[in-house]
C-alpha cells in the first residue's frame, strides 16, 4: 500500500550524473555519449541540411519529454513528503491503526498521488529547469530568464549541457547546435502539460568570468567549455492569453 | 654536442642540462599509414609543413611494420604486451627522442620530445585517452579520417601546458 522509495526499478532511477539516491542510480556518460554519437550520426546521414538535423533531433527527443513529464510529475509527490504519505505509512507499518475517524476516512480514498498539475506558465517552466532538469541530469538549469523584448520568450540556460559534452562542431555545420535533442525533450515536456512551445537550442559563447565551475572540470583532463547552451522557448499565444486570464 | 673548449676549460662546477627538455611535435598516424593530426607542441618545434607530416608519417607506418618483420625475437603473435601489433617504441637521437604508442586498432601516437623531457609515457597514454574522450565519442569525427576536433586539440594543448608547468600529471 505504501508507496515505499526503495524501489530498484531502473525506470525509477534518473539518468545523470548524481543521482544521489542510490548506487547504480547513474548512467554512465560515456554510454550516454556513444549512443547519442550514434543518434546524432544516423539523423546526420538522412538530413539535406543544418535545419533538417536539428529538427529530426528534436523530433527524437520529443517522444523522450512527453514520457518525462509523466515520469517526473509522477514521481514529483514522493519527494515532496506530504502527510498524505506520512499517514498511509503508519497504516502499513503499525498494527495499531489510531480510531481517527479522519484516518479511516482517507484510507478509503483511492491512492491519489497528490500530483500538483502546473498550470501557471511561470510555475511550468520552473518545473522543467529544476525537476525535469535533475530527473534528467542531475542537476538543475543554471537560470532561466524573461526575454526583455518579447512577453512569450524564455530562455533556460545550462553551462554544461551533457548532451554535446565530447562535441565540436566542424565548422561547415556552423551553427547548429548539438544541444537540439535536448530541446526537443523541452518542447514534448511543455506540450504534454498543455504549454504548445517551440523550443530551439542555441549554443552561446560564454563571456569572460561569467560562470565558473565549482570543483574542477567534469571530466578530468577536458579544458572547461567556452559556450553554453540555451534553450529558447518561445510560447503559442493561445498559453500566453491562457495565462493572462488566469491572472485575474 | 660540439667540442668547442680550446681554452683552459673552467672547472666545471654546475653544468647546464645539454639540452632544453621540451616537448616537440605530436602526431597520430591510423591503421592504413595516414596521418590524422600532427601538432606542434612547444616553442622548439622544428617548422615542418602539413605535406612534410604526411610523408613523414607514413615513412613511420612501414618502418614500424617492417621493424616488426626484422626483428630477431617474436613475440606470440607479433604482438606487444599490451596487446598492439609489435614494432618501433622508441628512437633515440642526440637531440631527439620519439615514442610511440600503438593501440589495439592500430592507431599510432607517436610524440615527439628533446632528450630528458620526463613523462612521455604518461603523456603518450594521457593523449590516448583523450583521443577516446574527445574524437571517438563526436558524433562528427569519421574513424580513420583527420582528427578536426577543436575539443580534442585544446585538450592536448592544455595537457601539455600542464605537464611542462605544473610537472606533474593530473591522473
Amino acid at each position: 500500500m505504501a508507496m515505499s522509495r526503495s524501489s530498484t526499478n531502473i525506470l525509477d532511477r534518473p539518468l545523470g550524473r548524481s543521482g544521489g539516491r542510490a548506487e547504480g542510480s547513474v548512467v554512465s556518460l560515456s554510454a550516454f555519449a556513444y549512443i547519442y554519437s550514434e543518434l546524432v550520426q544516423y539523423h546526420q546521414q538522412r538530413a539535406a541540411s543544418i535545419s533538417e538535423l536539428e529538427r529530426r533531433l528534436e523530433s527524437a527527443g520529443y517522444g523522450v519529454g512527453l514520457k518525462v513529464l509523466e515520469m517526473t510529475a509522477y514521481r514529483a509527490k514522493e519527494v515532496s513528503g506530504r502527510p498524505w504519505t506520512i499517514i498511509l505509512l503508519l497504516d502499513a507499518h503499525c498494527s495499531f491503526v489510531p480510531p481517527f475517524s479522519l484516518i479511516r476516512h482517507r484510507r478509503r480514498d483511492p491512492p491519489s498521488r497528490q500530483t500538483k498539475r502546473e498550470t501557471r506558465l511561470m510555475s511550468i517552466l520552473h518545473f522543467v529547469s529544476s525537476s525535469v532538469w535533475k530527473s534528467l541530469f542531475g542537476k538543475a538549469a543554471d537560470s532561466l530568464e524573461r526575454s526583455i523584448d518579447h512577453a512569450d520568450e524564455y530562455m533556460i540556460i545550462d553551462y554544461e549541457p551533457i548532451a554535446s559534452t565530447f562535441v565540436s562542431i566542424p565548422p561547415d555545420l556552423g551553427q547548429l547546435s548539438a544541444d537540439a535533442y535536448v530541446s526537443g525533450i523541452v518542447a514534448g515536456v511543455l506540450d504534454g502539460a498543455g504549454f504548445t512551445a517551440r523550443v530551439t537550442a542555441h549554443s552561446v559563447k560564454v563571456e569572460e568570468g561569467e560562470y565558473t565551475r565549482q570543483g574542477g572540470n567534469i571530466i578530468p583532463g577536458i579544458p572547461p567549455r567556452k559556450d553554453k547552451a540555451v534553450f529558447l522557448v518561445k510560447f503559442s499565444p493561445e498559453v500566453l492569453t491562457r495565462d493572462a486570464a488566469l491572472e485575474r | 654536442m660540439v667540442a668547442a673548449s680550446f681554452h683552459s676549460p673552467p672547472p666545471p662546477t654546475h653544468r647546464p642540462p645539454p639540452f632544453e627538455m621540451g616537448f616537440l611535435h605530436l602526431f597520430i598516424v591510423n591503421k592504413s599509414g595516414g596521418l590524422i593530426l600532427h601538432r606542434p607542441l612547444g616553442p622548439t618545434a622544428p617548422k615542418i609543413s602539413t605535406n612534410e607530416w604526411l610523408r613523414i608519417g607514413s615513412t613511420f607506418h612501414s618502418l614500424h611494420a617492417i621493424a616488426a618483420e626484422a626483428t630477431p625475437v617474436k613475440l606470440p603473435g607479433n604482438k606487444n604486451s599490451a596487446g598492439a601489433d609489435d614494432g618501433i617504441e622508441q628512437i633515440e637521437g642526440r637531440g631527439i627522442i620519439l615514442k610511440c604508442l600503438q593501440t589495439r586498432t592500430g592507431i599510432k601516437f607517436v610524440l615527439t620530445a628533446e632528450p630528458g623531457t620526463p613523462g612521455i609515457d604518461a603523456v603518450l597514454r594521457e593523449i590516448y585517452v583523450l583521443y577516446s574522450d574527445c574524437a571517438l565519442k563526436d558524433p562528427f569525427y569519421e574513424l580513420e579520417m583527420p582528427i578536426r576536433c577543436e575539443l580534442f586539440t585544446n585538450a592536448v594543448d592544455s595537457l601539455i601546458d600542464q605537464v611542462v608547468n605544473g610537472g606533474v600529471m593530473m591522473r
